[in-house]
């Protein structure tokens, strides 16, 4: 009873139903957006694939062909031609829930081919105006970890400063609770409300727009938790600072100086501190390197065919005579060009991914120093839009695409046509991760969760101090100052 | 009206909060222009290292035919502006080197932003982001609670006794606003001006010190017509805080989403791809390439008057790729062109929402004034695009004339590729900055003008 008498009054003092309108569309909005860049991902995913169709027609049927048992076609039996034209495509994984959180999706393009010719370079960026992106995109992560505080900060700052302001405090004193246990029961309501308004309006938009299936609920569920946990953080520390006895500016301008301080000072200098440990080489570097090398070994290629059979485990002498034609050794030439490329350039790349992904580890890990930065970790994890998740992606690819330049390359120094086996294990369905991952969301949501039963605790322990005598702030020292 | 403006300052400075907060705003100025003037430091002379690297790597490349060193080609690095110390803008979303090669126009590529981890969605930090962020938040703040203060704390009476008329008690608050605009403004201004190379960039620093100026201004005007209207100063900060979160943090990114809602450009697959199927079956899609290769040999074959290629006094080769490549230039002209016109009309749509934030029409004009903007790196992408197809002409010219049909093995060397000079992308002049932003100053100028005259009118009924 008690609980519903507080909701009440929540509802009549702190303009808790606005601010829960408020919410309820920007969430709606967040969502109807997130739908429509969804929607164009998902049409550029299906026009890339409408325009490989053509090229990979008949590749397709022989495929088929050789799932029925059937020889591989004629056209699909030469390794050596099928070599200059191997590359691996992929789509990342795809996952509806994508649109809560755009994160490194957004900047890369849906589809990806993993090629020789693309190791020089980086993956390409997706065609974006800059000047958008620097000011930031409208998603739903956006949402609960920029403006969800300052829902937070409006609702809560005032919740003893305006009863004491207001002349209230001997009642709320005279009741047989503690009046904190009280206000307590009233922050909560305010996280209740606000994140129920929050998911709620998530979940009827994306049913509005046909996107809702039973199988999202438990994204969509540990998305509202999410919110909830961000609005338990910043409320705990509204009362924590309420606990000081100060009056409502002060409270007020603590807790927005909090904000600037956990939701931009701390990840910014994350973000810079990060970088300068784990500095990115340069990418035009990698394609001078590679623009160098590749000229450099175009001319010289016959000298590099030892490499073909190191690579490969085998010896020269393994080849029959009969295979070792003039055709083969020049099949075997451009195999060690290619193997010789890779060998000088592949370093090079390869440092550059894996600085990549030490970057986001470490980024990962210094989640633990804000709230923000640990419920967008989470929400990225539900939405599968974590740089992480890029990175393995691309790294998928590229491995499938060097396990089929092997089979490729075995079957040209063997001098052999290409098998059943080797289709099959060139085109086998790439095994990519989920898109949403709850176990890479754990983390973060530990460590945000850490920090509601830290502030939690500090709301709760703290002794509260009563209110400062008004002449120390107030317009006593004004008028004798004026 | 000035020792009002005065007696504020030194209530101001005797207030702990205020000088905590302008001494933290401070040092966040400093910690950002310190770190920004590093960093264009390191990269214009990384930059210059690179373009001798790369001359060197030109000029050296030995005797090779014409047509590989086009496809070798070289790098066009788009040029740090000495004022992106001040506003880097779009430079972390936008790659500094484009490839220049034979048949292909490539776009910026590798932005740094692309690297970066997550933390980046949530801020960055340079000297333009504290001025158009953290700065309106405490001039708001601290406008807002002068002037609620004065009734809440039941100053406004007397204060209203010393001043003249609740006019000048308002202009006085404001003009001390704007002292502590112009204190935060100044050295990000002076900086500028000692880091400007040229009179136009020295002009430029001056006009974003007044950008930002009167940006700050028309806050601490708004933050005075909240502070009149409030009942007390806790509401008036509450207030100021939703106006701030809104005009600062939500409506830039709504005019995101509006502008790529209006203006959606082309995916990067696609943009690729109706580039090759317009060089491969015309643009028109009725003037496929092998039909004009037919029609270019009648015509040479024509010209020179004989039967067969073989018999040419030219490399027809060397004839078909620069033919395709003046086909391949129109088709990106057209492609890009549409990109461009694309990226100019969102930048026009973001501009509207200047109606309701000053951010969204300050953002884009120091962008421009910094030499940061998009406009400046579209300038460049043609610029060149124009290097890189008179170097693959050169190519083409000395590999026709140089060779004949057939001759793959013909290899120029020095003197070519001396024939191919450096790329020169000269500055904007800030007179067509001004221009272009023209609308923006306006939308700038009437923030002030209208929350001042505001405040001044509101002060008229401002009684205890």
């Amino acid at each position: 009873m008690s609980w519903l008498a507080e909701l009440r009054i929540v509802l009549r003092e702190q303009a808790l139903a606005p601010a829960a309108l408020a919410l309820a569309a920007l969430s709606a909005f967040a969502t109807w957006n997130g739908e429509r860049w969804l929607d164009e991902r998902e049409r550029v995913h299906s026009a890339v694939e409408a325009q490989r169709a053509p090229s990979e027609k008949h590749i397709l049927e022989g495929l088929a062909a050789i799932e029925r048992g059937e020889p591989v076609p004629e056209h699909m039996r030469e390794a050596e031609s099928m070599w200059w034209r191997f590359e691996v495509f992929g789509a990342e994984p795809r996952d509806a829930f994508a649109l809560t959180a755009l994160g490194a999706r957004d900047l890369a393009p849906p589809t990806v081919e993993a090629s020789d010719r693309r190791m020089g370079d980086a993956p390409p960026d997706e065609q974006r105006n800059p000047a958008l992106l620097a000011s930031g995109r409208f998603d739903l992560a956006f949402l609960v970890t920029l403006l969800l505080p300052w829902f937070a900060i409006a609702l809560a700052h005032r919740l003893a400063a305006g009863e004491r302001e207001s002349g209230r405090w001997p009642l709320l004193e005279s009741n047989a609770r503690s009046p904190w246990r009280v206000l307590a029961q009233r922050a909560v309501w305010i996280v209740a409300v606000l994140a129920l308004s929050a998911g709620g309006s998530v979940a009827l938009t994306l049913a509005a727009l046909g996107r809702f299936e039973l199988a999202l609920a438990p994204q969509w569920l540990a998305w509202t938790a999410t919110s909830a946990t961000v609005l338990g953080v910043w409320c705990a520390l509204a009362l924590s600072i309420e606990r000081l006895g100060r009056s409502a500016t002060f409270n007020l301008g603590v807790l927005g100086s909090a904000w600037v301080v956990l939701c931009w000072a701390a990840p910014v200098a994350v973000s810079e501190w990060v970088a300068r440990r784990h500095p990115v080489d340069s990418r035009t570097e990698l394609a001078r390197l590679a623009r160098k090398e590749t000229y450099a070994i175009w001319d010289e290629r016959a000298k590099y065919t030892s490499g073909v059979f190191d690579a490969l485990g085998m010896r020269e002498a393994d080849v029959p005579a009969e295979v070792r034609t003039d055709d083969w050794k020049h099949n075997l030439e451009n195999l060690a060009y290619s193997f010789e490329a890779v060998r000088r350039i592949g370093p090079a790349a390869e440092r550059i991914a894996q600085q990549r992904r030490e970057r986001a580890q470490l980024e990962r890990a210094l989640s633990v120093l804000s709230p923000a930065l640990a419920a967008q970790q989470v929400l990225l994890a539900l939405a599968g839009s974590a740089p992480l998740e890029r990175i393995a992606f691309e790294d998928t690819l590229q491995e499938r695409h060097e396990l089929g330049r092997r089979r490729l390359a075995l079957a040209v120094v063997q001098g052999r046509g290409l098998a059943p086996d080797d289709w099959k294990a060139m085109r086998a369905p790439l095994e990519l991760r989920e898109g949403t991952h709850f176990a890479s969301a754990a983390g973060p949501a530990g460590v945000l969760a850490l920090w509601l039963i830290a502030l939690a605790s500090a709301a709760a322990l703290a002794r509260p101090r009563g209110a400062r005598n008004a002449s120390e702030t107030g317009p006593e020292r004004r008028v004798a100052a004026a | 009206m000035f020792s009002i403006a005065l007696h504020e300052l030194r209530l101001s400075w005797r207030d702990g909060r205020i000088v905590a907060s302008l001494v933290g705003l401070a040092l966040l100025l400093a910690a950002a222009l310190w770190t920004h003037a590093g960093r264009t430091s390191r990269e214009r002379t990384e930059q210059a290292r690179l373009a001798a690297e790369l001359r060197e790597e030109w000029l050296g490349q030995g005797e090779v035919n014409p047509h590989s060193a086009a496809h070798f080609g070289t790098f066009a690095q788009r040029p740090v502006a000495a004022l992106a110390a001040l506003d880097p803008g779009v430079d972390a979303h936008l790659g500094r080197t484009l490839r220049l090669e034979a048949h292909v126009q490539h776009d910026f590529n590798y932005r740094p932003a692309g690297d970066e981890g997550a933390a980046r969605a949530l801020g960055a930090l340079s000297p333009a982001l504290v001025l158009q962020l953290f700065a309106p938040l405490l001039l708001l703040l601290w406008s807002a609670s002068s002037f609620a203060s004065e009734r809440e704390h039941g100053t406004l009476g007397l204060a209203l006794f010393s001043a003249r008329s609740a006019l000048q008690l308002a202009a006085g608050k404001l003009i001390a606003g704007l002292v502590l605009a112009a204190l935060l403004v100044a050295p990000f201004a002076l900086l500028g001006v000692a880091l400007a190379a040229n009179a136009d960039e020295r002009a430029a620093a001056l006009l974003m010190g007044g950008s930002y100026f009167t940006y700050l201004a028309a806050f601490t005007s708004l933050g005075a017509v909240l502070g009149m209207l409030a009942r007390d100063s806790s509401r008036a900060l509450l207030f100021a805080l939703v106006l701030w979160a809104a005009s600062c943090v939500l409506v830039p990114r709504l005019a995101v989403e509006a502008a790529d809602a209006a203006h959606p450009l082309a995916s990067r697959a696609e943009f690729e791809h109706a580039v090759d199927t317009a060089a491969r079956e015309g643009i028109d899609g009725h003037n496929p390439r092998d039909e004009r290769r037919k029609q270019l040999e009648q015509e040479v074959l024509a010209r020179y008057q004989v039967a067969d290629l073989a018999a040419l006094p030219v490399n027809f080769d060397g004839l078909v790729m620069q033919a395709d490549e003046d086909y391949r230039a129109k088709v990106y002209e057209q492609r890009y062109g549409e990109l461009f016109g694309s990226l100019a009309a969102q930048a026009q749509v973001a501009a509207r929402f200047a109606l309701v934030s000053p951010l969204a029409a300050l953002r884009p004009l120091s962008m421009a004034l910094a030499g940061t903007g998009v406009e400046r790196a579209v300038e460049f992408a043609r610029a060149a695009e124009g290097y890189r197809l008179g170097m693959v002409r050169t190519l083409n010219d000395a590999m026709t004339y140089g060779s004949k049909t057939g001759d793959w093995d013909w290899k120029a060397g020095l003197e070519t590729w001396s024939k191919v000079g450096e790329l020169e992308c000269a500055p904007t002049e800030l007179a067509t900055t001004l221009r272009t932003q023209l609308a923006n100053l306006v939308a700038l100028a009437l923030w002030p003008l209208l929350a001042g005259v505001a405040a001044l009118v509101l002060s008229r009924r401002w009684t205890p």
